[in-house]
């Protein structure tokens, strides 16, 4: 029965992928179509093929390498900050009920507030430069860590603190022992989230800057009706997000795998 | 009241002397525990019974110190009880809840024997926590997480934790109460063999009163609002006990019968 | 005594915040901050109660939930729709679903020369990018919330023989409901944030817009004041839709 069931749905699952692929096939196609019969200018829609070439080019001249590293430098360095900011503050917050008490009423308000309204107040002190890039990354995308780590703190089991009681754990090794590693799901969920937010601002931070980045490339491309270019950024965007959250996803899966 | 002790060597480990405990405030205030005074016997395998809403897991939370009294005393081997001790290991009723999710089976029975007091060089601590797992048949999924085993193995891995602790006294909160009934009889054999084994002395709290005589040296039968001592009885059926012979045996059945109107009436 | 809990919980939430305005208002005052990048908080107050008065704030907000709601509508529709079909299909969805995963880590920001390309300036081409980034929560909690719903209800409709439409519109969106609209409300504040988002980075309207301009002519006071009004609204609106929520489960 399971002999014949399994090259089945082998077969079953090759023919779904053969299809997705397929399917994606389409689509280019159709973009291609509709750029080639110019059913739309190419300032605004390139064909496919000009998008990989614009690619290619950069990257065998190497110049996709700066504004790509200078993106992902800023953005993993304001990540990194948010996240051990958020860790940190977090979990005294939740640790303490009267801090939560005082405090969670104001961050819970502040979380609304779309990060990239604080930029103007960044250039204001940071003026036009990598500081304030790295400032409003920073701050944006510390939200989602800092109030999942408040939870993560708060909602320790509280029979394993008293557990922890009756095998006489000092502070230190309650913290590493139980309380940090129960929090990480929450903590790890919210550094997830903090960095596509990182990945926005860094974007949105190069264009109002005018730093070398991949958000500046795309700008200027559209400004000089380069469409090629534009693409060819986004494309790079999406390709980078998308490394990014896989990469996460297979930490998270690591770190978490007493989950089940 | 019968005087002989059976099961005990003949000195008292754990000494309550007028134990009693109220929750609430003002108005609401009301007694958990009314005087309770009672020994057990160093090596004793001691069985509170009692309905629901009688305290009897708020008494075990008072002998391992998690909580203290409002008035009398607790002593353990003549000392005041004063808080947490290592001495005193607990065995949580909610299994799933009692152990760390994020530590394989071999990490959870290991965390009995990390912190102060409890410093074993690494190689002895893996020696010990494998001839745990081993005493608790545990062995075949010391790698396993928590969440990948069943209830009752869960439960086993609690035990085997709080046996590394190496307590004087182990608290026992109905830990079978959430399993199915065969994976219920081998857990209490194996922890009435274990508890005379390694000369353990034993407070285990249940709301079966079968249980409780099959287990225990003595019965203590604890009445509800507020919690109180209502009979207490010496259960003479000699171990090691059987789960068919030892509950058709005429001794077990007097005892059920003279305990069982106690718990019913309340 | 019921009543005494929540004033103690508003004391005690609003007593640090007090505590830095009052701190910030007297160093202002003392001259130990730097007027142009702290000026007192009264300032910014009155500022922002300026900006009140002459209806400016109203305006920019109009234009700013305008391009959010709309965007965010345009995101429901297509994104219920969608998801339903997928939701139903669930073969379709693995051979779609591919291509969807690969334009989702698009981050809707990339976007905006694209959509500044095909539309210039202006309502249509922030609507474009807000439903970018809405259409994702949507659809994807839409179709997880078709594939939960309970099996024996569709054996239900089939029993019945209800047509298509009616099993959409009597069977399949009420037991769907209640999820979707937990997406609908994730996505309303990821409207807001990517209207005013694009605001502040190229297009010249609403509150974003405004924001930028008030930093750009060295007034502090009513760049802190646009953003407090900024505040405000991304909290109103997150308290309503909270609302609207507890009322949806309560029903």
């Amino acid at each position: 029965m399971s002999l014949s069931r399994t090259p089945g749905r082998l077969r079953a699952r090759l023919g779904e992928a053969a299809a997705a692929l397929a399917f994606a096939l389409v689509l280019l196609l159709l973009w291609h179509t509709v750029a080639a019969a110019r059913l739309v200018s190419p300032v605004f829609l390139p064909a496919p093929a000009r998008v990989f070439d614009e690619l290619g080019l950069q990257l065998r001249e190497g110049s996709l390498l700066e504004p790509l590293s200078a993106t992902t430098w800023r953005m993993a360095l304001g990540w990194a900050l948010a996240s051990c900011a958020g860790v940190c503050l977090g979990g005294l917050i939740g640790a303490s009920p009267p801090a939560r008490s005082y405090l969670s009423p104001m961050l819970e308000f502040m979380r609304p507030l779309p990060a990239s309204a604080i930029i103007p107040v960044a250039i204001l002190f940071f003026g036009l430069s990598d500081r304030m890039s790295i400032a409003v990354i920073a701050f944006g995308s510390v939200w989602p860590v800092l109030l999942a780590t408040v939870h993560g703190f708060a909602s320790v089991e509280p029979q394993l603190l008293e557990l922890a009681s009756s095998l006489r754990m000092r502070p230190g090794a309650i913290l590493r022992k139980l309380v940090l590693p129960g929090a990480m799901p929450d903590i790890i969920a919210g550094m997830r989230v903090s960095l596509a937010i990182a990945l926005i601002l860094a974007v949105v931070t190069e264009m109002q800057a005018s730093q070398v980045g991949l958000g500046q490339n795309i700008l200027l491309a559209q400004r000089s009706y380069r469409s090629a270019e534009l693409y060819a950024g986004i494309l790079v965007l999406g390709v980078l997000g998308f490394a990014l959250n896989q990469t996460l996803a297979l930490a998270e899966a690591r770190l978490l795998r007493w989950r089940r | 009241m019968i005087q002989a002790h059976t099961g005990g060597t003949g000195s008292a480990a754990l000494t309550l002397s007028g134990v009693s405990l109220a929750y609430g405030e003002g108005a609401r205030r009301r007694a958990i525990l009314h005087d309770l005074s009672f020994d057990v016997e160093a090596g004793e395998f001691l069985c509170l019974v009692g309905p629901s809403g009688c305290g009897k897991t708020t008494l075990l939370r008072l002998l391992a110190g998690l909580v203290r009294p409002d008035a009398g005393s607790i002593r353990v081997d003549d000392a005041p009880v004063e808080g947490p001790s290592r001495d005193r290991a607990i065995v949580f009723q909610d299994y799933s809840r009692a152990l760390l999710p994020w530590r394989t089976v071999a990490g959870n029975v290991a965390l009995g024997l990390e912190g102060p007091g409890a410093r074993l060089p690494g190689a002895l601590r893996e020696q010990r926590v494998a001839e745990l797992l081993e005493t608790m048949s545990l062995s075949h999924v010391a790698r396993h997480y928590p969440a990948q085993l069943s209830g009752g193995m869960q439960q086993r891995v609690q035990i085997a934790r709080c046996l590394a602790q190496s307590p004087r006294l182990l608290l026992l909160d109905e830990p079978f109460g959430a399993l199915d009934a065969l994976v219920r009889q081998s857990l209490q054999d194996e922890l009435a063999r274990l508890a005379k084994v390694e000369g353990k002395t034993v407070v285990f709290i249940t709301h079966d009163l079968e249980e409780a005589i099959y287990l225990g040296d003595r019965v203590i039968v604890l009445a509800a609002n507020p919690g109180r001592i209502a009979a207490e009885v010496q259960v003479d059926i000699p171990r090691p006990r059987h789960q068919l012979e030892t509950r058709e045996d005429a001794r077990f059945l007097a005892l059920r019968h003279q305990l069982f109107g106690l718990l019913a009436g309340h | 005594m019921g009543r005494i809990v929540p004033l103690r919980a508003a004391w005690r939430a609003l007593a640090v915040p007090t505590m830095i305005v009052l701190a910030w208002e007297a160093l202002a005052r003392a001259g130990q901050l730097p007027a142009d990048t702290l000026p007192p908080p009264s300032q910014i107050g009155v500022a922002g109660l300026g900006l009140l008065a002459d209806g400016s704030v109203l305006v920019a907000a109009w234009q700013t939930l305008q391009a959010a709601v709309g965007g965010l509508v345009l995101a429901a529709i297509t994104g219920v729709l969608c998801g339903v079909a997928l939701g139903l299909a669930p073969r379709a969805a693995r051979v779609v679903g591919p291509s969807i995963e690969a334009m989702r880590p698009v981050p809707a920001v990339a976007l905006m020369p694209l959509a500044l390309l095909f539309f210039g300036f202006g309502l249509s081409m922030e609507v474009a990018v807000v439903s970018f980034a809405c259409i994702w929560p949507v659809l994807v909690i839409t179709i997880a919330a078709v594939r939960g719903i309970e099996p024996r209800l569709l054996d239900v409709a089939r029993v019945l023989e209800m047509s298509a439409r009616a099993r959409l519109v009597q069977i399949i969106l009420p037991a769907a409901m209640a999820r979707i609209a937990i997406g609908l409300r994730l996505a309303m504040g990821i409207a807001l944030v990517v209207a005013v988002t694009v605001e502040i980075a190229i297009d010249p309207r609403g509150l974003g817009f405004q924001l930028m301009t008030a930093q750009q002519s060295l007034r502090p006071d009513l760049m802190y004041a646009w953003l407090a009004w900024i505040g405000l609204l991304g909290w109103g609106l997150n308290e309503v839709l909270a609302l609207f929520a507890a009322r949806g489960v309560a029903r």
